[in-house]
């Protein structure tokens, strides 16, 4: 096994494999103030980090059998269902805290079922704008400035103006070098798959963020330049949904021939695409890099703008077709697919919904047959690399 | 003096009669959610319509099974709220009570009740290329002046919006008045509830459904204040009750439009349901003494579904203390995630309480998710326990 091979196993594991993610949190816990469990992609990280402790992102277990079936009113999403189940049996005790963000009905229903049920760790809302105009940008700052206080609080910790110009540089450096890697990607020119670096870049939401940036760097060297090497014939996908941690899935669908170029999921391109400044306030900075950033669902800007920069950017991918991965019941990416499938159709771009449970690791035989067939006729558009 | 049902009758007709009007002569029509400070618009001469009532009235004359079959047809999820699905449906449907909704020329959602509602006026804003406008209420306030500060500024822009899309300004006239009757109009519609505090009840629970009307679509008008006066004066002295069973159960939650404004048989006429505190939503917290714009600020922001849990379930406690009820029967909406979340806690304080409760799983719109043989058992279980207890 060579040291990029122990690299992905790694993240593969921490994303995949609850058990490990857990030893691996318990064995860095002691470097930081304490370990806070997060949601989404609206919860300004740096700030966490600044205060001592290492956000991590609290992603799917795929495991309820041991939850004696604790199970919240249908239809709360299936990535929900999954959550509760675990918290209900104490998986996250090694959190501090959970921050909860302000975003869909199904996360809302979670953080009452948190304080109704769970309780332990405690729950805190950041109440993040769902607008990105100006005022948001004014409110976020202000907001988040609300929850900076709140956790040097709890921690007793005072940071100052230059730890967290600190935290943005180092969040920055893995968003920058993030996107260099997926630049390699769009191009074909890395030996990562599409699911190794949707796993790559899931652990980076787990890991200590030092070692996460020394793990990118030696990637992006040993990518540049490179060609790649597996099979010349795979149709190019673009993946869309909401966090997608389940890397067999996406193993499976690049096994039935194709190779994921792009997403629009929120652990990918929306988590880096955009950079905090560090001139002026920062939290003002933050708030609008945390609201300009490729919007999910939850978040609102201009309808007719946001379909001109999905066909900006699905047209210049000459994709062979687009795969929308949803979990069960989750409304946001159902709307979101309804609203993108106009724009495939003027495209003539193929596409394909895929409704996933998140306790189930693997797709179904009928979901397999039908993304084979979906790929086979998608588009005529091989990677052609020569 | 005018009765109630003549007035009541007069709002609906005008309701749908001045929306064809509007059309004809040009006057702006927005969509709105239920939520939204219509009196802002009212004062910019908008007509103001509300396809979440509007469904309601589908549901209520039964084609809302058709509309939303036609919805998923068209390739809607079936797990969506049963009204955006009816709205969605009605594109496709052409047996629709009053001949349906006019087109809209502006869309304004809120985030005070659920996130629905702004993912389902985002995908028509994009599929009929109409302006939208989204106001965040984030949460409900007490004193937090940022929070507040950021309402103010996006109640401004709505009115620059509105201004920018319709060429139509504020009169700040109306607005005074429109803000002092929906101030009015809640406190008639709470004093209406209240009658119920008595035994027996004054007005069967469905009475209040059938009541609702004004307060959700009229709010801020002279009619909808003069309707609630004539609905109280009317039932101050006469009780309405034909149950022989003296069990108060307060029913939590959404009604079930399809059965006809009536709860499900069983309940109505076995037990007397004195309340349903959904009904009591609409009693926005306007506050006095303050500037229009402040009394929207809190009204919206303090909306049921935008409170903490603690707020949710203080306030439901504190009506079965006051409306002395005996027993909750909690409607699980399927199409509510956000009400759906109150289920588990509220049982469970309910419990502490030593009040009993029983669960309906239904829909408040679409009949599919209705079982009559279900709920049935389900009564007839909780009559064993209230009997018990
Ligand atoms: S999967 Fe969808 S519904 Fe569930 S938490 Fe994520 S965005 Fe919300
Ligand atoms: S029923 Fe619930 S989900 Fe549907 S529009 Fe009303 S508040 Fe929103």
């Amino acid at each position: 096994m060579t040291a990029n091979d122990k690299i992905l196993d790694h993240c593969r594991n921490l994303v995949s494999q609850p058990d490990y993610r857990k030893e691996y949190l318990l064995r860095i816990k002691d470097q930081y103030h304490g370990l806070i469990g997060y949601f989404s992609n609206y919860i300004p990280e740096e700030i966490i980090a600044a205060t001592g402790f290492h956000p991590v992102r609290i992603i799917g277990s795929f495991d309820t059998s041991q939850s004696h079936h604790r199970t919240l009113f249908n239809p709360a999403c299936s990535f929900v269902q999954d959550v509760y189940a675990v918290a209900c049996c104490g998986e996250f005790s090694l959190f501090t805290h959970v921050i909860f963000p302000n975003s869909c009905d199904s996360l809302k229903f979670l953080r009452q079922m948190w304080e109704s049920e769970v309780k332990d760790p405690s729950a805190y809302t950041v109440f993040h704008p769902i607008n990105a105009d100006a005022h948001s940008i004014r409110y976020f700052a202000e907001e988040s400035k609300r929850f900076a206080g709140e956790l040097k609080n709890i921690s007793g910790v005072n940071f100052t103006e230059s730890d967290l110009t600190e935290k943005i540089n180092q969040y920055n450096q893995t968003r920058s070098l993030l996107r260099k890697l997926y630049e390699l990607k769009k191009e074909i020119r890395t030996f990562l798959s599409g699911s190794q670096l949707i796993a790559l870049m899931t652990a980076g939401l787990i890991m200590d963020r030092n070692e996460y940036n020394q793990i990118l760097e030696q990637l992006v060297q040993e990518g540049t330049g490179q060609q790649f090497q597996g099979d010349k014939s795979k149709k190019k996908i673009m993946i869309i949904g909401p966090l997608m941690d389940n890397v067999r899935l996406l193993d499976q669908i690049e096994q039935c021939g194709a190779i994921i170029v792009d997403d629009d999921i929120t652990n990918g391109m929306r988590y880096f695409d955009l950079d905090v400044q560090t001139q002026g306030d920062l939290y003002e900075n933050l708030a609008e890099r945390y609201l300009r950033s490729g919007p999910s669902p939850t978040l609102h800007r201009d309808p007719q703008v946001d379909i001109q920069s999905f066909r900006d950017r699905v047209s210049q991918l000459d994709l062979g077709g687009v795969v929308f991965v949803n979990q069960k019941f989750c409304e946001p990416h159902v709307h979101n697919y309804l609203s993108k499938i106009d724009i495939l159709k003027k495209l003539r771009i193929n596409y394909l919904m895929l409704e996933i449970e998140h306790d189930r690791a693997a797709l179904s035989g009928r979901d397999l047959l039908r993304i084979e067939s979906f790929i086979e006729i998608a588009g005529r558009n091989s990677i052609g690399v020569e | 003096m005018e009765s109630s049902k003549t007035i009541l009758t007069k709002i609906f007709t005008d309701y749908y009669l001045t929306a064809a009007q509007a059309k004809k002569e040009g006057k702006p029509i927005a969509y709105i959610t239920a939520f939204t400070p219509v009196e802002i618009l009212r004062a910019m001469g908008v007509v103001s319509l509300y396809p979440e009532s509007y469904a309601v009235v589908c549901a209520a004359s039964k084609k809302a099974p058709d509309m939303i079959h036609a919805s998923q047809m068209a390739a809607f999820a079936q797990d969506l709220c049963s009204y955006s699905m009816i709205d969605f449906g009605a594109e496709h449907y052409d047996r629709l009570p009053y001949g349906g909704l006019p087109e809209p020329d502006i869309l304004i959602a809120t985030n005070n009740q659920c996130g629905t509602t702004l993912l389902w006026f985002k995908l028509l804003a994009q599929k009929k290329n109409i302006p939208l406008f989204i106001i965040d209420y984030p949460n409900a306030i007490g004193q937090q002046s940022t929070m507040k500060d950021y309402i103010r500024r996006q109640h401004k822009s709505l009115v620059a919006f509105v201004q920018e899309h319709t060429s139509n300004t504020i009169d700040s006239h109306i607005l005074t008045e429109q803000v002092k009757n929906s101030k009015k109009a809640c406190r008639g519609w709470k004093k209406v509830h209240e009658l119920n505090k008595q035994s027996p009840i004054r007005l069967r629970a469905e009475k209040l459904i059938n009541a609702l009307f004004p307060i959700v679509a009229a709010k801020g008008t002279q009619s909808a204040c003069d309707y609630y006066d004539a609905l109280l004066r009317e039932n101050q002295e006469s009780p309405q009750t034909e149950s022989t069973d003296t069990t108060r159960l307060l029913w939590h939650g959404y009604p079930m439009w399809f059965l006809g404004n009536k709860f499900p048989s069983g309940f109505d006429t076995d037990f007397q349901i004195v309340l349903n505190d959904y009904t009591l939503w609409w009693d926005l917290d306007y506050k006095d003494g303050v500037d229009e714009m402040e009394s929207l600020i809190t009204a919206y922001s303090n909306t049921y579904l935008n409170w903490s849990l603690e707020q949710k379930i203080n306030w439901i406690m504190g009506l079965v203390k006051d409306y002395s009820v005996d027993g909750v029967i909690c409607h699980a909406n399927r199409s509510c995630r956000r009400a759906l979340a109150d289920i588990v806690p509220l049982r469970k304080a309910l419990s502490k309480n030593k009040i009993p409760s029983v669960v309906i799983e239904s829909d408040m719109a679409n009949p599919d998710f209705y079982s009559k043989e279900q709920v049935g058992l389900r009564i007839e279980s909780f009559r064993e326990t209230l009997r018990a207890s």
